[in-house]
């Protein structure tokens, strides 16, 4: 059985019986429009009883119908009335007596405004704007995703960073081949420095969006926000705040070991397992405290919090969670800068040096945001335990 | 407060400092050389000693020969002092026989110049037989050279076959070369790596950039003697020029055989291996080369000056002034691409010698320099040593940096772009390097 009904703006409506009690969109004007409910619709033809098909019995008509409803519930076939297809929002039986039928009378003269004239009832209104304000939710859940809670959830929200991912190691990648390629060929300090000015700007422009994007990706998991990829987008200050951060992080404590390693590195000769060692102890303590250090000023964003006091504070409120994120990270900064250093060398051999080279990018960041999101939503996990349960925090 | 395992902790203490302790304990030092001065003394009664086959001083070989090149070492090294550099009339001719692919080595070598013999003669017609039977060709005959032909009418460039390298190597100084074998392979290797940083991890062996590359031989050490790096030790180096140069079979290296009479086998070593450390001891014991200005304020400065240049220009990032802790070097021991046209060869000592002109031979070395790689020569002594380059084509320096090039081509180019005045301030530079 087919249920026949009416939109505001007069575009006549079929439904199947199975879209009884709920919304469709009008296809003339996309309003939201209440389908008849059996029980009504048989009420406007004069039946009382429910079909056989119901097996549920409908609850008693409420007497609190308003008195506005002029309901012409046609029952004809007609070819030209299309067919609608109800969405998944339906009414209750509470809000079905609620609603007023003058919505599903047919315009008398084919005037829409004058029927939207008639319909000027607050319950409709309200009914409305709720099915209305659900289904829009409804289509946004749709394609949104939830807050990661096991740990093969997390390399989700790095492939959904796809494209961020992919532009900053396509532009690093870049950079760093133009830098190599206009380095000067005999080493003269003049044009290098001309060199180093030429690049300051769009190194900095980079070094803010990739902290700026770590700094979102952490801030967002630590709020539990999902359903989209945090990324400073036009936030110029963001931008600039990541790059200062990162640059702070980096002059606060890692710089000692790096230029350490570096040195050792140049004067080690050709290289022992018992250099790989203490290469990779003096890197992975470097990049691991410049995790921590982030960390630390992420906190409360203050950059005073780039201190090894700070830093042993967050170790201690956080425990394993901080201290693992650290060890990720070095791993992941260890592992893909050896893989930038051999791209560097292929660099000057052909062009798959850059592919190499944007290749480890892709890497590093993949796993510096799988890193912050896993740390924060983790974060965020905690807090919310705590605050079901703050008896067993204490 | 949580409580740690004692056990864990020592474990990780040792897993934290262990390598660090086992690095500072074992850490590489370039240590000055010492000297025996009475090892040296004898040392040097052998360095000058004119070799005769079955001589008195070779107790258990054939003496000189069979196939030599001089019958003493001071028959080369004798400019400026015994030790100093050669002329061209004393270069060593090599030569390179690649198979039909014009890749593959298939033998390689030295023709000697002379022979205690005729039946032992080497010519170049035994490497090919469409070359002259000529055992010393002139260095105008085999390339370009910028200056007149020395030869004069006999001086006729020769019909190379194409599959066929001919190279010559000129008598370097021996001057320093105790200081330069003090030198760590670590000191060497770190400027390799300074060099690949600051062109951006360039490879070593890269056509363009001032990049060098150090050549690792087989045995894990780094060549930093002879014109293509192919030797580590001076010890070595003695040993290995006494039997290639002069016949003279020792311990660490057996006396050439002949091309011409491969079937001759000598009776015994030629030297003893205390006649090695004392020739070794002689010329580790080589004063080094000086650096010295000159007295007239004017050509005092000009020549400050021309050192400034010589750095700003881009010599110094190869001739480094000073590398591991020996000054005034003027060199970084690494291997370099110089060019097309300074291509020549492989390296022969330590590479073993073809047995028949037919038979192929293959280098049993790890590592090899490329045609056109060469050590950068120390630039100490540069004004006493004339002439240049490794086969001293160059009879100036300007000639010698006019025909830089590969790596070196930036340098050279920026050379020419100086100012007349400019030039002669870095030559000027270049006459206050003085042999001792």
């Amino acid at each position: 059985v087919a249920i026949f009904f009416s939109c505001l703006c007069g575009q006549q409506l079929r439904a199947e019986e199975s879209g009884a009690a709920g919304f469709t969109r009008c296809l003339a004007c996309s309003r939201l429009v209440p389908i008849p409910s059996v029980r009504r619709a048989n009420e406007a033809v004069g039946i009382d009883a429910a079909p056989e098909s119901q097996a549920l019995p409908l609850p008693a008509p409420a007497l609190t119908i308003p008195p506005l409803p002029i309901i012409k519930v046609q029952l004809v076939e007609t070819a030209a009335i299309p067919t609608v297809r109800r969405t998944p929002r339906r009414r209750t039986s509470e809000e079905d007596d609620d609603l007023p039928y003058a919505l599903f009378d047919a315009p008398e003269n084919g005037e829409a405004g004058d029927i939207q004239g008639k319909v000027k009832h607050e319950r409709l209104r309200r009914i409305l704007a709720k099915a209305e304000k659900e289904e829009t939710e409804r289509r946004r859940r749709k394609f949104d995703w939830k807050l990661e809670k096991h740990w093969y959830e997390f390399p989700v929200y790095p492939l959904r960073a796809t494209f961020q991912v992919m532009t900053l190691s396509v532009a690093w990648a870049t950079v760093m081949a133009l830098l190599v390629a206009f380095l000067p060929e005999t080493g003269n300090p003049g044009p290098f420095f001309a060199l180093a000015f030429i690049f300051i700007a769009p190194v900095f422009l980079l070094l803010g969006y990739t902290f700026g994007g770590l700094q979102a990706t952490l801030s967002a998991a630590s709020k539990g926000q999902a359903g989209y990829v945090a990324w400073p987008g036009n936030d110029l200050g963001q931008v600039a705040r990541g790059a200062v951060q990162g640059v702070l992080g980096f002059l606060a404590g890692p710089i000692v070991p790096v230029a350490v390693a570096i040195y050792f590195w140049q004067e080690s000769g050709d290289l022992e397992v018992v250099d790989w060692l203490i290469l990779l102890q003096l890197s992975t303590v470097a990049a691991g405290y410049w995790a921590l250090v982030m960390l630390a000023i992420q906190q409360k964003y203050a950059f005073l919090d780039a201190n090894p006091v700070a830093v042993f504070k967050l170790v201690q409120r956080q425990g394993y969670r901080v201290l693992l994120t650290a060890l990720f990270v070095a791993a992941a900064v260890v592992g893909h800068s050896l893989l930038a250093l051999d791209a560097l060398e292929q660099l000057h051999r052909g062009l798959h040096g850059w592919v190499q080279l944007v290749s480890a990018w892709i890497g590093l960041l993949f796993c510096l945001i799988l890193a912050l999101r896993w740390f924060g939503v983790s974060c965020y996990w905690a807090r919310k335990g705590r605050e079901r349960n703050p008896e067993e925090t204490e | 407060m949580p409580r740690f395992c004692p056990a864990w902790c020592l474990i990780g203490a040792v897993v934290i400092f262990a390598p660090v302790t086992w690095r500072v304990l074992s850490w590489q030092r370039s240590e000055p050389p010492i000297v025996d001065i009475d090892q040296a003394k004898a040392g040097e009664v052998l360095f000058k000693h004119a070799w005769e086959p079955n001589d008195p001083l070779c107790a258990g070989g054939d003496g000189l020969g069979p196939v030599f090149n001089a019958k003493s070492c001071a028959a080369c090294h004798h400019q400026n002092g015994a030790g100093g550099s050669g002329s061209v009339e004393h270069n060593v001719t090599t030569f390179l026989v690649l198979a039909a692919n014009g890749v593959t080595p298939l033998r390689e070598g030295v023709v000697h110049g002379f022979a205690t013999s005729e039946k032992y003669r080497e010519t170049l017609s035994l490497v090919d037989p469409s070359l002259p039977a000529i055992s010393q060709p002139k260095v105008g005959q085999i390339v370009a050279t910028a200056g007149p032909r020395q030869g004069g009418a006999n001086d006729v460039p020769l019909t190379i076959p194409t599959n066929v390298r001919l190279s010559q190597r000129n008598t370097p100084a021996l001057f320093g070369v105790g200081l330069i074998d003090s030198i760590s392979d670590r000191d060497i290797i770190a400027n390799e790596r300074q060099q690949r940083v600051r062109h951006g991890m360039a490879p070593g062996d890269g056509e363009t950039l001032q990049v060098g590359r150090a050549l690792r031989l087989a045995n894990g050490q780094i060549g930093r003697f002879g014109w293509k790096a192919h030797t580590a030790h001076l010890s070595d180096f003695v040993q290995a020029a006494c039997a290639n140069e002069l016949g003279l079979g020792n311990p660490g290296h057996d006396q050439p055989q002949s091309m011409a009479n491969a079937l001759y086998r000598p009776p015994g070593a030629d030297l003893t291996q205390q006649q090695c450390d004392q020739l070794t001891a002689f010329v580790a014991a080589l004063p080094r080369p000086v650096e010295r200005l000159p007295v007239e304020p004017n050509e005092k400065a000009n020549a400050v000056r021309g050192k400034h240049l010589f750095a700003t220009i881009g010599c110094a990032n190869c001739h480094t002034p000073n590398l591991g802790g020996v000054e005034g070097i003027y060199s970084d021991l690494l291997l370099h691409r110089m060019g097309a046209t300074l291509e020549g060869g492989s390296s022969y000592y330590g590479a073993p010698v073809p047995t028949s002109p037919t038979t192929p031979t293959t280098s049993s070395e790890a590592a090899r320099a490329l045609p056109d790689e060469w050590r950068t020569p120390p630039l100490w002594g540069v004004a006493d040593s004339a002439p240049y380059l490794h086969d001293g084509r160059a009879t100036t320096l300007e000639e010698a940096i006019e025909q830089h090039g590969g790596q070196a081509a930036g340098s050279a180019r920026q050379f020419r772009d100086l100012r007349s005045f400019e030039q002669q301030q870095v030559l000027a530079f270049l006459h206050t390097l003085r042999a001792p």
